[in-house]
């Protein structure tokens, strides 16, 4: 027993003496987030007239009296185009908002168009607006590495298809109302489906050989490295809830020329379109996963990713499960980039 | 012709003498489930939301299928394969093949043990450990099948890791004052390169375990997570986190009792090199001991752990969470007409995989306060000091009665974002009781009560920094014996939330860099009753009834209930 309590007392003195409390704190102080919000200076730009073609960036400046989450969009007043940028800094000369031109959402900004900038805040009803300034020049499209359509010549041969129990369905390089993310055109999928009918509704594909103008039948990338090529695409959304766009690419896995959908290999990447307007969509080609579909492009003869086989890119509109009702989808400025999504 | 009739019908008669002559080398194993759910959605939150469909219904067939190949009398193989097709994979588009397990293990040199492939990994409590997720202990045996599917999924195995490399073991005996050594190592692959900017990150620990006089036990542990060199081509960025722990244990017997003395200590060290903006971090200490008392002959048993673990402490096989809040549902995944990410609610993280998470993670995951906010990261939560008291007692016919408690009194070593420090207060009681051992009836009737209080409070200094967040768990379960085998079972699920709190936000270095205030005024409910049929101890099917409903009254616009009639099956052959 002796023995006993002269282990438990040692243990006891050992935790007891180790016990601590120490005055430095971890973290950011909650005074400095939690406490009274005021803003001590109006949001301002650094320069009234940029000119993002010459590489002009402009600083947005505003100072508040804590840290708390802000969103500062950047509004085009004739093109509606914008760039986002958020944050929880209360001091912006730590930490500048530098805007280069570029957009989170197209259209661009277009050449002396008036912008503003109007900040708001996630816990606070307040609002804030800076000065509007005017662009003396747009920042120039950066190159893409492939283009694989900017949808911009209605003659192009593309290979159109549809659901053929739908009678609604229908594909168009026009479409009114909606501006273009780049240029004048775009291509839209449409369609009407009923609770019950299969989610597939129409699509469109477009071989590599078309896409390049040459005669080589598989897009040409510079690397193997499916990490390193991004495809990338503005696609608009009219916010409907029910549609789904699936961009895919078919592999002829024995490059006889001829892509068999029931022996060589589909690779895919879908999303819910449920947004309104345009929004830049990127993924890399890691990022895909082998169809699905029996018999569409669900057996891959080689059983990996090859990018040098790829001999089209199909986009599909399809349902979202448990939706009805008419659904589209637009899409423009196709493209594959190196190493890093499209930074426009 | 007739000859290959006669040819065909020996084949075919000697085919069973073949299987069992083969039946060393080889054997069979495998698992089966069918699950399905039905379920609808209902309450304020559909007033308001048009775009989530009101109701689901979701369901899979899966099939395990395993083999141990046993090719010479040392060696060992098995290999498990998963063929899963989902309810929404018609005509075979939606079937899944995966291989599930893989590994090979074996004796070398009459003396070591190795395994190569997949492992299960499991150290200390505070260098390599699968702490339990939130919710998962202690429940009515309703919920049995679910948690356990979970565990069998993910490979929780008895709280162990499930990683990929190579483990190995060897033992020494010695007669005088050292009876046994014995050294295990092991090295698993974590993370895999991008090739790019991020390198591959492997795990390597050992343990050096000695026992010493019949009772003694002596060890020491080190895990080190590491970044290999070289692996990602444009980033020199490195992360290492060691631990080095010692643990001590001896048994000892004081007249009637058995007595266990126990303690572990050891530290961390956690370094960047080449990495933009890393901060220093100093090394982080913890040390535990504990007594535990056992008198088999009076049912009784009593512990007392205290435990110190700093704020720095970090161990990515030990703070690793099982519960991943971040995931996203397989029922419902969204809500509201800006189509959120529907929080976890108790019925998710009984009963959705989607939410279980199987790899170590270098930073400290979220966690939600309402179910756990004194140990979220178990044992080796940081910043944490003070103990436990556990106390348990059965009644002589141990089917009759079992009651057991545990209170336990922590505080920070360290204030979040202020000098004022939390304080936390946990309570448990659980109960046991064999309903038809007291009027001595055949068929079971078996009632069980759990009980959770946990407070946590802060006296702020400046005002804002004040917290008073209570949370209490009461789960109740009877079940009843109809026929052998087929049982009616019923069980409930309390949870009420009050209070603020500040959640921290970490960036990837484990810094507090915001917080974000949080306030509940939660109850949130899960009532169901079924039937279990058990055809085996391994083969059983489930027929239930679930309703959970949410309800954060500070968000009673978000309100909801989801009612489900889940059926599985599940089966180990």
């Amino acid at each position: 027993m002796k023995k006993t309590l002269l282990y438990l007392g040692i243990i006891a003195i050992a935790i007891i003496s180790s016990c601590k409390k120490e005055t430095k704190i971890e973290g950011p102080e909650l005074v400095d987030i939690f406490g009274d919000f005021k803003i001590l200076e109006p949001l301002k730009a650094s320069i009234k007239s940029p000119n993002f073609a010459t590489g002009d960036i402009v600083i947005y400046n505003t100072k508040l009296s804590i840290r708390t989450n802000w969103t500062v969009e950047i509004i085009g007043l004739n093109s509606g185009a914008m760039k986002i940028f958020t944050g929880n800094d209360k001091d912006f000369s730590l930490n500048q908002i530098a805007w280069n031109g570029s957009i989170s959402f197209a259209p661009f900004f277009r050449k002396n168009e008036p912008v503003v900038a109007r900040m708001s805040f996630e816990n606070y009803p307040d609002t804030l607006y800076s000065d509007t300034i005017i662009i003396a020049a747009a920042r120039p499209t950066p190159l893409v590495d492939i283009l694989i359509d900017d949808f911009e010549s209605p003659q192009r041969a593309y290979n159109t298809f549809t659901e053929g129990q739908q009678s609604y369905n229908s594909t168009s390089v026009n479409y009114s109302g909606i501006s273009a993310a780049e240029k004048t055109r775009f291509f839209v999928m449409a369609g009407n489906h009923g609770p019950t009918a299969s989610l597939f509704i129409c699509g469109m594909a477009l071989s590599a050989k078309i896409s390049q103008g040459t005669a080589n039948n598989y897009f040409v990338f510079n690397t193997d490295n499916p990490k390193k090529v991004f495809f990338n695409a503005y696609v608009y959304g009219w916010g409907e809830k029910n549609a789904q766009l699936s961009v895919e690419f078919q592999e002829d896995d024995n490059l006889d020329g001829i892509y068999q959908p029931a022996e060589e290999g589909t690779y895919n990447y879908r999303m819910n379109v449920n947004w309104t307007g345009w929004k830049l969509v990127s993924f890399s080609y890691d990022e895909t996963s082998i169809s699905t579909s029996g018999g569409f492009g669900n057996t891959d003869r080689n059983g990996k990713k090859e990018l040098d086989r790829i001999i089209n890119a199909q986009f599909l509109l399809l349902a979202q499960a448990g939706t009805s009702g008419a659904t589209r989808v637009g899409i423009d400025f196709a493209s594959f980039t190196y190493s890093a999504p499209f930074q426009p | 012709m007739k000859h290959f009739y006669t040819y065909l019908l020996l084949c075919l008669g000697l085919l069973p003498l073949a299987i069992k002559a083969q039946e060393k080398k080889i054997d069979f194993f495998g698992s089966g489930r069918f699950t399905f759910n039905n379920s609808s959605l209902s309450g304020s939150l559909i007033n308001k939301d048009t775009t989530t469909a009101r109701k689901q219904m979701t369901g899979a067939t899966l099939f395990d299928f395993g083999l141990h190949i046993r090719p010479s009398e040392n060696t060992e193989i098995k290999v498990t394969t998963r063929v899963q097709n989902d309810m929404t994979g018609f005509w075979g588009g939606g079937i899944i093949f995966n291989l599930r397990e893989l590994y090979l293990r074996g004796l070398m040199f009459n003396r070591i043990k190795y395994q190569v492939g997949d492992l299960n990994t499991k150290m200390t409590e505070y260098t390599l450990f699968n702490n339990q997720g939130e919710l998962s202990q202690n429940n009515p045996a309703a919920f049995n099948t679910f948690t356990e599917v979970i565990a069998y999924d993910k490979f929780y195995g008895q709280n162990s890791w499930r990683q990929q490399g190579a483990t190995a073991d060897i033992g020494f005996d010695f007669n005088k004052y050292v009876n046994h050594i014995h050294v295990t190592g092991l090295i698993t692959k974590n993370k895999q390169t991008d090739y790019f900017s991020s390198p591959d990150r492997l795990f390597a620990g050992s343990t050096i375990q000695a026992k010493m006089f019949n009772q003694l036990i002596i060890a020491y542990n080190y895990s080190n997570a590491f970044d290999v060199q070289k692996t990602a081509m444009f980033s020199n960025a490195l992360f290492s986190n060691t631990v080095n722990s010692f643990e001590v244990k001896e048994d000892l017997k004081v007249k009637n009792l058995k007595v266990v003395l126990g303690g572990e200590f050891g530290k961390s060290n956690v370094t960047y090199e080449n990495t933009t903006n890393a901060p220093l971090i100093n090394d982080g200490m913890f040390m535990d001991g504990a007594i535990n008392i056992d008198n088999k002959k009076k049912n009784w048993n009593i512990g007392v752990d205290l435990r110190s673990v700093e704020t720095n402490f970090r161990s990515i096989g030990a703070q690793s969470r099982r519960v991943d809040f971040g995931a996203v549902a397989s029922e419902y995944p969204y809500y509201t007409n800006r189509e959120s990410a529907r929080p976890a609610n108790m019925l998710s993280v009984l009963t959705d995989g989607n939410y279980y998470n199987m790899f170590l993670s270098p930073t400290l995951k979220d966690y939600n306060p309402a179910y756990e906010n004194m140990y979220p990261y178990g044992k080796a939560t940081p910043n944490r000091q003070g103990g436990d008291v556990k106390l348990a007692w059965n009644h002589s016919n141990k089917n009759l009665l079992k009651i057991s408690g545990n209170a336990s009194m922590y505080n920070e070593i360290t204030g979040q974002g202020t000098t004022a420090t939390r304080d936390f207060t946990n309570l448990e009681i659980l109960a046991d009781l064999g309903l038809n051992e007291i009027y001595k009836g055949k068929k079971k009737v078996h009632a069980g009560l759990f009980v959770k209080q946990q407070n946590t409070t802060r006296n702020g200094t400046e005002g804002i920094d004040k917290i008073d967040f209570k949370s209490t768990q009461i789960k109740v379960g009877v079940e009843y014996e109809i026929i052998p085998n087929l049982e009616i079972q019923l069980a409930g699920i309390i949870l009420n939330a009050k209070g603020n709190e500040f959640l921290a936000q970490r960036n990837s270095f484990n810094e507090i860099i915001f917080y974000k205030s949080y306030n509940a005024d939660l109850q949130e409910t899960i009532l169901l009753g079924g039937i279990n049929y058990q055809f085996s101890k391994y083969n059983c099917l489930k027929i239930q009834y679930q309703q959970a409903d949410w309800n954060n009254k500070l968000l009673a616009e978000n309100q909801y209930a989801i009612n489900r009639l889940a059926i599985i099956y599940n089966l180990f052959f």
